[in-house]
């Protein structure tokens, strides 16, 4: 707003009379967020412990409190004095212009007397801070220790939610339990563990697209409206007879029908959400539209589990399959030498191609990246036969520092082909690149100019 | 915790004004309650319209009017229900939100959040910040005043 300021009028600037505020804030927005907050659904997040976070419907932001020790002074439009003020002809206070013009000569209280003539500016407000918005990762990590509270989806689960099938009618439970339940999350029996995406909204400093992209990362299920996770041998054992019914029935793996599958795999003890969900974690829907992002995303938009139409295929995913087999052999040897999971390279992808459905033999060692590390076998020959480790970027923390603290005590030394893939997760979480991870957190040596770069603590 | 960030009502966002001055206006005059307090007189220079002036007592400063980078959103908050325990006028509290420690550690607010967390929804849902007004100039003195000396000329006296 402007002042409606003049060389020959001077205005008053005076507090209101009723003091100044000191209540409100001053929020730094761009005029993209301006436009959120004027659609709606733009919120401010944190818990009692928190730093806030405003979230938009896909962005989310820090809230930094910036002080400082000017005044600031805010006045509000005062339209009809000022549309007055502006009404004033220009030449109507001619008659004193020639003493305004000297400045320094008038005293306080002859200018105030001619201001006083002239509306005066109120000030209503002050502020001693002002909150600045800073385009941020979201905050997962509550997330996930949302979700490790609660017992993930087991062997235990199977018929308890039986009836509940496509009963999700999650919105009104949201609006009844409120939060209730997650004074007691896990602790409740079957259906009433996990939590409504509502209740997560609340909880997890992410917009809602965030925070449901998180959610299908990490292979959530939804039932009756509540998210959980599912206990990964559960689900790969789920996956297992799943592909075997696929040989016996002859449905194709790039086309396996779910209604076939869910009717095959309930004589075993498995929902058919269960089904549909473990199709959706190793494979797509062939009729995906693009609309719906290759996800259930737009059923997420209501609170009601995605009901896929009758007739729905899923192409199973080769690698996604693949890889549930490298990680299940590597956790099937607790006790082996030279370390438990280990198994040496050539044995370990025989088995691996073993396992896997014929079609997808043999599986791409690329897989391998992120999920096991190789170590030639103590004062062996380069060349020989290597062992293949365990080391899963996900079991990794999701904080930089730890992280590579972890990496660096796992191995002294690193290249840069096989650093990178445990670097992924933060370059997706922090928004950093690994070039500025790795100038950060690690150090790089070269033993010779044209031998390889090597990144080490720093 | 959830609080929503709505725009005012009009959904039309009307422009303040923002006077940031250099340190702080010490009020010596003691007014009457419910009376204005003058501060000083703000006008253009005679000389260049791009300067304001503004004189307080017997000093005058200097500033021109900027536009802001970002326009600032005064936000206000409104307690819907019955449970603004904090919210009168001297209420200062982001709610916990306070990023610093200072912030979530002033005045009663911080010491609400226990009751907050069981308030849930119902209740999360009625407090809310609603944006008054949007600022995007500023007018501002940064410099120091200067003293207005006076000479005796005569000619204050006419």
């Amino acid at each position: 707003m402007s002042l409606q300021l003049s060389g020959s009028r001077p205005r008053q600037l005076q507090y209101s009379a009723s003091g100044l505020r000191r209540d409100l804030r001053l929020l730094e927005v761009d005029d993209a967020l301006l436009g959120d907050i004027a659609a709606g659904g733009v919120v401010v997040k944190g818990g009692p412990g928190d730093d806030a976070v405003l979230c938009t419907g896909d962005r989310t932001y820090a809230l930094k409190y910036v002080e400082t020790t000017n005044t600031l002074l805010m006045l509000p439009p005062d339209a009809a004095g000022d549309a007055d003020f502006g009404a004033v002809g220009s030449a109507t206070q001619a008659p004193d212009a020639s003493l305004l013009r000297d400045v320094g000569l008038q005293t306080q209280i002859q200018k105030a007397s001619t201001a006083g003539a002239n509306p005066p500016l109120v000030a209503t407000a002050t502020a001693v801070a002002h909150i600045e918005a800073v385009h941020c990762p979201p905050r997962l990590g509550q997330l996930r220790e949302l979700l490790a509270a609660c017992r993930p989806y087991g062997i235990e689960d199977e018929g308890a939610e039986a009836a509940q099938g496509g009963d999700c009618s999650g919105s009104d439970a949201m609006a009844v339990d409120g939060l209730d339940g997650l004074a007691q999350p896990g602790l409740g029996g079957g259906g009433a563990a996990g939590f409504t995406t509502a209740q997560l909204e609340q909880l997890v400093q992410a917009s809602r697209s965030e925070l449901l992209r998180e959610l299908e990362a990490l292979n959530a299920l939804r039932l009756a409206g509540r998210w959980r996770l599912v206990d990964e041998d559960y689900l790969g054992r789920l996956l297992e007879v799943l592909l075997l019914s696929a040989t016996e029935a002859g449905w194709p793996l790039e086309a396996v029908p779910l209604d076939d599958a869910a009717v095959a795999l309930a004589a075993d003890g498995y929902a058919p959400a269960l089904v549909a969900h473990c199709l959706g974690v190793y494979g797509d829907r062939t009729d995906s539209r693009d609309s719906s992002g290759g996800s259930a995303s737009g059923a997420f938009e209501c609170d009601a589990a995605p009901a896929p139409p009758p007739g729905t295929t899923f192409s199973l995913d080769c690698d996604r399959v693949c890889l549930h087999f490298a990680r299940k052999l590597l956790r099937s040897r607790p006790g082996s030498a030279p370390a438990p999971g280990a198994w040496l390279r050539s044995e370990f992808m025989a088995a691996w191609s073993e396992a896997v459905p014929e079609e997808w033999a043999p599986p791409n060692e690329r897989l391998l990246a992120g999920e096991a590390l190789e170590d030639l076998p103590e004062g062996s020959l380069p060349g020989a036969d290597t062992y293949v480790l365990p080391f899963a970027a996900r079991d990794l923390p999701l904080e930089p520092a730890p992280r590579f603290a972890a990496l660096f005590a796992r191995r002294p030394r690193w290249e840069r082909s096989q650093l990178e893939p445990y670097l992924v997760a933060l370059t997706i979480s922090g928004g950093q690149k690994v070039e500025a991870l790795l100038l950060k957190y690690a150090r790089g040596s070269q033993g010779t100019p044209d031998a390889p770069l090597f990144f080490s603590a720093r | 915790m959830l609080l929503p960030l709505v725009s005012g009502p009009s959904g039309e966002l009307v422009e303040w004004a923002l006077v940031e001055l250099q340190g702080r206006v010490e009020q010596q005059l003691d007014i009457e309650p419910g009376t204005p307090l003058p501060v000083g007189t703000l006008q253009l220079s005679a000389a260049s319209k791009d300067v304001v002036q503004l004189q307080v007592g017997y000093h005058l400063m200097e500033g021109k009017k900027v536009p802001l980078k970002k326009p600032l959103a005064i936000l206000e908050k409104r307690s819907g229900g019955g449970s603004g325990g904090g919210g009168g006028g001297g209420g200062m509290e982001v709610d916990g939100a306070g990023p610093s420690g200072r912030e979530s550690g002033s005045a009663g607010g911080g010491g609400g959040g226990g009751g907050e967390e069981g308030a849930e929804e119902q209740q999360g849902a009625a407090c809310s910040y609603e944006i008054i007004g949007v600022i995007r100039h500023k007018y501002l003195f940064k410099n120091r005043p200067k003293a207005l000396i006076s000479k005796p000329t005569g000619r204050v006296g006419g």
